[in-house]
């Protein structure tokens, strides 16, 4: 190595060192808020939770709903398996969908068949599968911070004051749900505090706000969602979350042949 | 902290929703229980053809009034140990029932079965099982337990054929493992083969000569493979050994693919609906037989391709295309249309023909289009809108089926069906004897 090489190569070295230290200074990076916002939204361990769905229509509850999620993360990868059970209103008790990344059949009990369902069937009413099962935005999304790296201050559902960064998602799986998202990360405790989520088109779908945080699972974690419809501004949805349970799911559980022996415990 | 600007999106969010209590499992009704019960009122009406060219020997009805009591209940006794119960209660009026006859009241217990874990993720089952295969709506070639397993209905759909359904007296074993299943069932005869039904059977009665007249078995195995989660099945009646397979895969966000088959050495549908009504004494010894266009046995197909789209909307249309090896050609169907016109004592045998194929669950014809649209939250929310269509590719006769339900709350729902046949006198569809029927359908969920 002559000198000049040798100048070159420590001018390199030291632009990547000091470069890797004032990244560390700066910060995580978006990949890495996301991630952490993930693991607040998310245990790592299987767990069953009930869902509660509230449809407000100008500010009156009009439906209601009730879903118990089984999930689990996949040993392979850092994807969500999702059972969901239905548990109200009465006339759907007891049917339930398997969410296997695009692997998903529908149950009913009534008939007792399983159908091989599109990501497209859509869940419930306002609320995707995407709102309603775990998913890791950071296995789906790349995301970039937008604006000041300090981040920017915002209120969030109580109207209460947070720090947050100031996140953009864009799709890099076919099973990313939504066109394009931004996402709302509080510094610090890396709690979601809101998110926006678009469609192809550029259009706001739904805006999202976590709140109510509570210890569950070892974390502080939210239990409500509101989702606003931006398309129809009279409807508002929550969704909170209680009766998180750590559970020993076996992998046989994420089949078809299973959704029949799905039951309350 | 900097100064925060108001946020224009908490606009949206109603007081009532941030003062909203939060639930708790325990004010959650259905996680703590696995009943469905609801009462269901159906009033149908038809409107009868009287040009038949091969009248029906049994007169059709112009109104019938049931009341359903369905519950549907699941019970864990031990950790390893469930029993699972499920029976629908019905009471009938109508201008051909006498209130006063068995034919007023009619129970169908559909499944009373005990399931215990063996092992880990190894079930043993046994009891009335409603055991039901194949990824297709309009017609499973899979299923092989559907014979002769129909009860009433208010809805054409088979989906919904497939709800109240009886179940078969079986033990069946199953292990699952990661990805897929091995199942076993043994179905043993409990009965002599009993008749068609042409009249009500008595209240209470099991059926067990309709649903466990010969034993039977099935094995299957599913499995994931490249996405196309097949299934391959091998099951064994007193017509033979039955093989199957069955596939399904997602195409993109918006389709799913699936396909069906089965096949088994038997004779043509005409041929054994006749060895079964003589059999079983449904047709008279006299009755002359329907001259047949084949005889013996050969190995006869039956498949179901699919295909299935949703809209942004959330409509979702199934198309599906049916073939059946064993049922009538056109020229059958023709021929059936001919001998039924030109002699009156046949007419009965070739109608009993036609119920057979509906009691065994098949089609009529060898081959079938089928149409399913389905719609949730159509224009308004909680409105469901259905449509239903069979096709008879030979003479283009259908069998068309609009629905409209309308959940008017958590509890109560109220239905609309409108069914109606499209084609002339000589056609499939149009041969039927009513042209026309509506029902009027109540829930009240509990």
């Amino acid at each position: 190595m002559n000198m000049k090489t040798k100048i070159i190569f420590g001018v390199v070295t030291g632009a990547l060192f000091f470069g890797g230290i004032a990244t560390a200074q700066s910060g995580p990076t978006a990949q890495e808020i996301i991630a952490r916002s993930d693991e607040v939204r998310n245990p790592k361990e299987p767990f069953q939770v009930t869902i509660q769905l509230t449809e407000y229509i100008a500010g009156t509850a009009r439906n209601e709903m009730a879903l118990t999620v089984y999930s689990k993360l996949a040993a392979t990868s850092e994807k969500f398996r999702n059972l969901v059970r239905y548990a109200e209103p009465p006339r759907d008790r007891g049917k339930s969908v398997l969410m296997d990344g695009t692997m998903m059949w529908f149950y009913d009990p009534a008939s007792k068949t399983s159908v091989r369902i599109s990501p497209e069937q859509r869940l419930v009413g306002q609320a995707s599968q995407g709102d309603v099962v775990t998913v890791n935005l950071a296995r789906d999304y790349t995301a970039r911070l937008v604006g000041s790296p300090d981040g920017e201050t915002i209120q969030d559902a109580d109207k209460v004051a947070r720090r947050c960064w100031h996140l953009e998602l864009a799709p890099k799986s076919n099973e990313a749900v939504y066109a394009k998202a931004e996402y709302w990360v509080e510094r610090d405790s890396f709690h979601p505090i809101k998110g926006k989520f678009y469609s192809d088109s550029g259009r706001v779908l739904k805006i999202a706000y976590y709140h109510r945080y509570e210890k569950q699972l070892g974390a502080e974690r939210p239990s409500e969602t509101i989702i606003i419809d931006a398309v129809n501004a009279k409807l508002v949805t929550t969704m909170n979350f209680h009766g998180y349970r750590g559970l020993d799911i076996p992998d046989s559980w994420y089949q078809r042949e299973y959704l029949p022996r799905l039951k309350i415990d | 902290m900097d100064q925060v600007e108001a946020d224009p999106d908490l606009a949206a969010i109603p007081k009532s929703v941030l003062s909203a209590t939060a639930p708790t499992t325990s004010s959650t009704p259905g996680t703590s229980s696995d009943s469905r019960i609801f009462l269901e009122s159906a009033l149908t009406t038809w409107e009868r053809r009287s040009d038949l060219p091969v009248p029906t020997p049994n007169a059709q009805p112009s109104y019938q009034e049931r009341l359903s009591l369905d519950v549907a209940y699941d019970w864990k006794a031990t950790h390893a140990l469930r029993f699972s119960f499920s029976d629908r209660l019905n009471a009938f009026a109508g201008d051909d029932i006498s209130l006063s006859s068995s034919s007023s009241l009619r129970n169908d217990l559909r499944e009373a079965f005990a399931s215990y874990e063996v092992a880990s993720q190894t079930f043993l089952e046994i009891g009335r099982i409603n055991l039901k295969n194949g990824p297709a709506l309009g017609y499973n070639p899979t299923d092989f337990f559907k014979p002769r397993t129909q009860v009433s209905l208010a809805s054409i759909d088979p989906s919904e054929s497939r709800q109240n359904r009886l179940g078969v007296f079986m033990v069946q074993g199953q292990k699952l493992f990661d990805g897929g299943a091995v199942t076993i069932a043994l179905a043993p005869e409990v009965q002599h083969q009993s008749r068609l039904l042409t009249g009500a059977p008595a209240s209470f009665d099991p059926l067990l000569g309709q649903t466990n007249f010969s034993t039977r078995y099935l094995g299957s195995l599913s499995f994931e493979l490249l996405g196309l989660s097949p299934q391959i099945l091998v099951f064994h009646d007193d017509v033979g050994t039955h093989l199957g397979a069955s596939s399904s895969r997602v195409l993109n966000t918006s389709m799913v693919a699936y396909a069906e088959w089965s096949g088994v050495d038997s004779g043509s549908l005409s041929q054994r609906a006749i060895a079964f009504g003589q059999a079983t004494g449904s047709l008279p010894p006299n009755t002359p037989l329907i001259p047949q266009s084949s005889t013996g046995k050969r190995f006869q197909n039956d498949a179901a391709i699919g295909v299935s789209w949703t809209s942004s909307h959330r409509m979702t249309v199934n198309l599906e295309y049916h073939y059946h090896e064993s049922g009538f050609t056109r020229d059958d169907f023709d021929r059936w249309i001919e001998l039924g016109h030109s002699s009156s004592p046949l007419a009965r045998e070739l109608w009993f023909v036609r119920t057979y194929a509906m009691d065994e669950g098949e089609p009529l014809m060898r081959q079938q289009i089928f149409i399913r649209l389905d719609w949730p939250d159509a224009f308004i929310q909680y409105l469901n809108l259905g449509l239903v269509t069979f096709i008879d590719p030979f003479d283009r006769s259908t069998l068309t089926q609009l629905s409209a339900q309308y959940a008017l709350s958590k509890r109560w729902s109220f239905g609309i069906y409108a069914t109606a046949a499209f084609g002339g006198v000589h056609t499939e569809k149009g041969s039927i004897p009513w042209s026309r029927t509506a029902v009027l359908q109540i829930v009240r969920y509990f």
